[in-house]
């Protein structure tokens, strides 16, 4: 191990502008235990008894607490009495022992330079003056030290020197030189205060360990590769959980760390377990394109992905102890980290907590999405029973011709009972036609019913056939109104909700059918065309105004009077043909009405 | 080479412009993966540790030079404690700064409570 090995030399000289009791020029340097603390101080004034005292107390102060940091050293010196009273410019440094870096902070009139291979240069400090005017951030300036580098810091009793010194002091003793630039330099109004630190550095060979900060809980686990055969190859093998745990999937997008960041936080994992989690998962995703499945459970969190065995020896230094399998015919690995505190996965906390993780949302957006949610919820909630109220409206039209009919026929027995008409084969033709009566109504409420369950189910489902369905369902109200209805072109399957498809066309042919009652239209015309995954359907209702055909979409929108028109069809044909069955819905005037387009997606 | 670094930046984008600058103008690899980890380490502290900040690129008579500046809250306070390897207020591992102190040869760092700006250079030829 090269180990550089460090020397600090420091060597200073003061000239008091009357004596050294009255001096206001100070320096003190001292070996700390891993450190040398160096200060240098110039107090406002001079020839004043108080300057010697005050200086006195500062070093007193300083070799009290010199294992403290710079900054808590610089707080303790503005605090003293003495330096508020009459102000201090000063220089406090630090070198540690084996780190080839010097700081410092510098506040104030000092003169502060860098004397490296001949040059000359001034090292940065801030304006100021301790108890006068401190400025409002204090900075700590880090600077690193080469071979031979020395640093001049002189009150400013001293004249600036420039480069004039350079040659002397490559000739001469540290001692000398200060003497040199004293006896040269120093001016005889003030104090003056002439010091130089000389930093040496050699390097050699030596088991020396790297300066670290304590911590007490790194373990640098280091596992030999039979170590690692040993470890991985146990009886022990790690169980997948079940897929019911499954959380959330990390890959190698910006978001997935997000996510990670919001999963390692939920099961408050501390900062040493929550960085060794990330790191193995950010470094096996950078060594293969798999994504990490994780899996937690009331007491576990899973973590897995498929990776190569190769990878995985690579990563042992990483990985360390933890409880790991690899499972090698299915390249599967798997590691365990018992969980601090037990979660709750059925609980509602933890579902939404997985909802929002998995939509990549952040608390609030989630918020927002589950409130929108529940609004398209009510919505098609709306939409259905405001459906249903039409399609009721339908029931009850298609059966009251078929109630005449039955009420006819049964109010004529009294006659033919009067006439003595019944007979056998009265009784017979009576049966025969009123059941077939009751069969159709029979059929109608069949019809609506299934027309309304609750598809969640797709299926793959005959277009046409589909559409002539809700046709048959519409047969008396089109005939009542005398529209005509015709079917044309090719034909093709769709996989989707076939209901929902239905209630779609319907409220596309009851719209046409109240544009024709409310304009009056003579001969109403509907054409239905099936193309290719595009279906269109055009009437002669007299189209719709220019200022209202982009708002059709809109929810609760309608050019309808009456009070049964809600506006949902529309919106919700539109949620049902875009959303879930992931094609379009569009529409536009043509000729004496409209065109709605049906395009629809292949097959999923 | 001048560039903006904020919450919303694209580290993995900027570390490889300046992987091809690098690149463009040395062949040495190891010296190459020297400037990287000197710019990545520096690039990462600023966006661990501050709303935004600029780094700058520069390769001036065989020195590379790297200057970069942003608005966090320093290190004044716990300068003794950060130059030393394993320590990290960020839950990370706390190799930054001493690699950095390591790998470049003249280094000059001010820290203070509004901002660190750091100046980094590093010879290109032995």
């Amino acid at each position: 191990m090269w180990e550089k090995i460090e020397m600090l030399d420091f060597k200073y000289c003061i000239k008091p502008f009357i004596s050294s009791d009255t001096c206001g020029d100070s320096a003190f340097f001292s070996k700390c235990k891993d450190s040398y603390l160096l200060f240098i101080g110039d107090l406002g004034g001079h020839s004043n008894k108080e300057l010697s005292i005050i200086s006195s107390e500062i070093k007193k102060s300083l070799e009290k607490n010199k294992e403290k940091n710079i900054y808590e050293l610089f707080e303790l010196i503005n605090n003293l009495n003495g330096v508020k009273e009459y102000g201090l410019a000063f220089f406090l440094g630090r070198v540690n022992e084996k780190i080839e870096i010097l700081q410092y902070i510098a506040i104030g009139n000092i003169k502060l330079n860098l004397l490296r291979k001949k040059n000359i240069k001034n090292l940065k400090k801030q304006d100021g003056f301790l108890g006068f005017q401190i400025p409002e951030n204090i900075e700590n300036n880090l600077l690193k030290l080469k071979n031979n580098d020395k640093i001049l810091i002189c009150t400013d009793g001293v004249d600036s020197f420039k480069d004039k010194i350079i040659s002397f002091l490559s000739l001469h003793s540290l001692e000398e030189s200060v003497k040199y630039i004293s006896d040269k330099y120093s001016l005889k109004k003030d104090d003056a205060l002439v010091s130089i630190l000389e930093f040496k550095q050699k390097e050699t060979f030596n088991n020396i360990e790297i300066p670290t900060f304590k911590r007490e809980e790194i373990h640098f686990n280091t596992i030999s590769e039979t170590a690692y055969e040993n470890h991985v190859n146990t009886e022990v093998s790690l169980k997948e959980l079940d897929k019911s745990y499954f959380f959330s999937s990390i890959d190698n997008s910006l978001n997935s760390r997000e996510k990670l960041s919001q999963i390692l936080n939920y099961l408050n994992f501390d900062s040493l377990k929550y960085v060794k989690v990330k790191t193995i998962i950010l470094e096996v995703l950078s060594l293969s394109t798999n994504k990490f499945d994780i899996y937690i459970s009331t007491e576990v969190l899973q973590i897995k992905t498929l990776i190569k065995e190769v990878f995985v020896k690579k990563l042992t230094p990483i990985i360390g102890l933890e409880k790991h399998f690899l499972d090698k015919e299915k390249n599967l690995l798997i590691i365990n980290y018992p969980l601090s505190n037990k979660i709750e996965t059925n609980s509602s906390k933890h579902n939404k907590l997985k909802e929002m993780i998995n939509l990549g949302l952040d608390k609030n957006s989630y918020k927002m999405y589950k409130i929108d949610e529940e609004k398209n919820r009510l919505l098609t909630k709306q939409s259905k029973l405001a459906a249903l109220g039409e399609m009721i409206g339908a029931i009850a039209h298609q059966w009251r011709q078929p109630l005449n009919e039955l009420a006819i026929r049964i109010q004529k027995i009294k006659y033919a009972h009067k006439n003595n008409k019944i007979n056998d084969s009265y009784i017979k033709e009576f049966l025969k036609e009123n059941m077939m009566t009751i069969e159709f109504m029979s059929n109608t409420i069949d019809d609506f019913r299934n027309f309304f369950k609750n598809e969640k189910q797709k299926s793959v489902f005959n277009v046409r056939t589909a559409i002539e369905h809700v046709i048959d369902i519409q047969t008396c109200q089109l005939n009542e109104h005398n529209i005509k209805i015709t079917i044309e072109g090719d034909d093709f399957d769709i996989y989707g909700l076939k209901n929902e498809f239905m209630q779609v066309i319907l409220n596309l042919i009851n719209n046409s059918k109240d544009a024709f009652f409310k304009n009056k239209i003579i001969n109403p015309m509907i054409k239905i065309d099936i193309r290719e995954n595009k279906i269109s359907l055009e009437d002669n209702a007299g189209g719709i105004n220019k200022k209202d055909i982009s708002r059709v979409f809109e929810p609760y929108f309608t050019t309808k009077n009456t009070d049964e028109n809600t506006g949902i069809g529309l919106y919700m044909s539109k949620i049902i043909i875009e959303d879930n069955m992931n094609g379009e819905l569009k529409i536009e005037n043509k000729n004496n009405g409209i065109e709605i387009t049906i395009l629809l997606g292949d097959i999923q | 080479m001048n560039f903006q670094i904020n919450s919303t930046s694209d580290l993995k984008l900027t570390l490889s412009l300046i992987k091809q600058y690098i690149k463009n103008n040395i062949s040495d690899t190891i010296l190459m993966n020297e400037l990287l980890i000197l710019v990545s380490e520096i690039i990462y502290n600023i966006r661990k540790f501050s709303q935004e900040g600029t780094v700058d690129i520069s390769i001036k008579e065989d020195y590379f030079f790297i200057k970069a500046k942003d608005n966090g809250k320093g290190f004044a306070k716990k300068t003794e404690q950060s130059i030393l390897e394993g320590y990290s207020t960020a839950n990370s591992l706390g190799l930054g700064l001493p690699s950095i102190i390591r790998i470049c040869d003249e280094l000059e760092i001010i820290t203070s409570n509004t901002g660190t700006y750091i100046e980094c250079g590093k010879k290109l030829k032995c």
